[in-house]
């Protein structure tokens, strides 16, 4: 947290054009002056108080009469406040002068005596209106702090974001498997950064990898953990591993890494290219939808448990073959708990109905369809959580 | 959200009450599991029958307190849970490996008699 700088000489700025007041000034406040506690300068108007202000930027509080020749108190108070974090004002005015002391208020004056100055008066305004500033500069203070946490945390998202494969593959235009494989991918975190994430690889030539998780809880501890699961899968899983062994591979590898009360879902498979068999395994996540061009998109069953809960779990592979033209759909519960303005959910049976209106189409169409029934429902209510999906169509004689 | 605790037949049931968000209410859990275990009550019955939610910082939460129950012996053992959190659970699998559940507070307090839990594993995990 940032400190204030105390205690400390409260600067004042006196501009008066009698000079009578710098007399009474320095001979009333003279122990103030000497202990450190108040130090003043003194200008003859308007212009000459702007100019000092130039000059000496650490002025806290200008005490100003209100005529005065070439810039009176009036305008002076309005030059004052188009400037970045003026001084504090204290008006001189005189006696029962009301409709100049209203006027120096509405300009922003922070307060007020009047004439004959009653200087122990005087010395109570000064400290009272050199507290509001204190106050003032502490808050501004703490609000550029924040502005650089959210300068960090917006930096941190950007770097999350580009940490992961693009939502359209790259490499499938490299080496031809762009003939066999159509895939999108989307992530919106709710916050700056957040615990989802999606992966997908080749393995070799003919074996693409992907994964979908979810990191329990939000914000930045998430993110960091996210990040760890994600590289040691991808890292464990490039050696070739099967994805059930991979699975237990990498919990029993994180469990040992992970605060008590974090788990990651997730569901990690294999795709054959030249077949279309794919096998996956699934540590506690949603199911995989398999989208049929023929046929209705089905849940499949569920898997074993969440990593990071035990050491040791043993996970079991499950597989399925897909057609020509057949496709994955993988999703975080920031998709079937999406929540409308008065909290209800949006539901796997909603999203259910949206896959099976779409199950022969392309990724990107399948994506855009479920985020719209998604948006559609929601109606604009802020997400809480991550939102996140994967989708992949089997096409091993080139696009349709 | 609340959470309240009474003790019944030699357990303690703990009722999360409301929307248990783990980090809004996690560390209240957690402080009221840690007083337990200061006090060498071990035997805690999680009773979920008013539960109307539960995020998955929550599921940690409840994760974190069985492991530290286990640790000394103990076991947090799971009542009444409805449609929504039994999916969740059951999701991610929990059930079994690592909660017991049980369709009502006596059974889930009865089965610390007939099924009282094994004793703290010896490794650290």
């Amino acid at each position: 947290m940032p400190t204030v700088r105390e205690p400390s000489t409260i600067r004042i700025l006196v501009v008066d054009d009698e000079p009578d007041l710098e007399l009474l000034i320095r001979q009333r406040f003279r122990k103030q002056r000497r202990t450190g506690a108040m130090d003043f300068s003194f200008a003859s108007d308007g212009v000459e108080a702007l100019e000092h202000l130039d000059a000496d930027r650490t002025i806290d509080i200008v005490l100003s009469d209100i005529n005065m020749p070439r810039m009176d108190g009036l305008t002076l108070l309005e030059k004052l406040h188009d400037r970045e974090r003026p001084p504090k004002v204290v008006i001189v005015s005189a006696y029962g002068d009301m409709s100049n002391i209203r006027t120096a208020m509405n300009r922003g004056a922070f307060d007020f005596v009047t004439k004959p100055i009653d200087f122990e008066d005087l010395g109570v305004t000064i400290r009272k209106t050199y507290e509001e500033l204190r106050a003032l500069r502490k808050a501004d203070q703490l609000q550029e702090h924040v502005a650089a946490m959210q300068r960090e945390l917006n930096i941190a998202s950007r770097i999350q974001l580009s940490s992961l494969p693009p939502p359209e593959p790259a490499f499938l235009t490299e080496n031809g498997a762009e003939q066999r494989l159509d895939l999108r991918a989307t992530l919106t975190p709710a916050r700056e950064v957040g615990g989802d994430f999606y992966d997908y690889f080749l393995i070799d030539e003919d074996h693409l990898g992907f994964a979908l998780g979810d990191v329990s809880g939000k914000g930045i501890g998430a993110a960091l953990f996210m990040a760890i699961t994600r590289t040691m899968l991808r890292a464990t899983a490039l050696q070739g591993l099967p994805p059930d062994a991979c699975l237990r591979h990498v919990n029993r590898v994180l469990h040992p890494e992970s605060m008590p009360q974090m788990f990651v879902t997730l569901v990690y498979g294999v795709l054959d290219l030249t077949t279309g068999a794919v096998t996956y395994a699934n540590a506690g996540h949603h199911p995989p939808y398999v989208l049929r061009e023929k046929a209705d998109a089905e849940a499949q069953t569920r898997g074993g448990l969440a990593l990071c809960v035990l050491g040791e779990f043993a996970y079991e592979a499950a597989t399925l073959t897909l057609q020509p033209g057949d496709g994955l759909f993988l999703f975080t519960d920031g998709v079937s708990e999406a929540a409308d303005g008065n909290r209800a959910l949006f539901g796997e049976e909603r999203l259910d109905r949206s896959l099976q209106q779409r199950a022969g189409g392309a990724p990107a169409e399948v994506i855009r369809h479920v985020l719209r029934a998604v948006d559609d429902f929601t109606l604009g209510a802020p997400p809480s959580d991550d939102v996140t999906m994967l989708a992949l169509r089997y096409q091993p004689h080139g696009n349709p | 959200m609340s959470i309240k605790t009474k003790e019944a037949y030699g357990a303690v049931v703990i009722e999360l009450r409301g929307k248990f968000l783990g980090s809004l209410h996690g560390p209240e859990l957690k402080q009221t599991l840690d007083a337990l275990k200061e006090a060498g009550k071990t035997h805690v019955v999680i009773d979920l029958a008013n539960t109307e939610f539960m995020d998955s910082s929550g599921v940690g939460a409840l994760i974190a307190g069985h492991t530290s129950m286990r640790k000394v012996g103990g076991d947090i053992r799971l009542a009444n849970l409805q449609k929504r959190i039994r999916n969740l659970f059951m999701m991610t699998h929990l059930l079994g490996p690592v909660f017991d559940s049980f369709e009502s507070l006596d059974e889930a307090t009865q089965s610390f008699q007939d099924d009282p839990p094994a004793p703290a594993p010896t490794d650290a995990a």
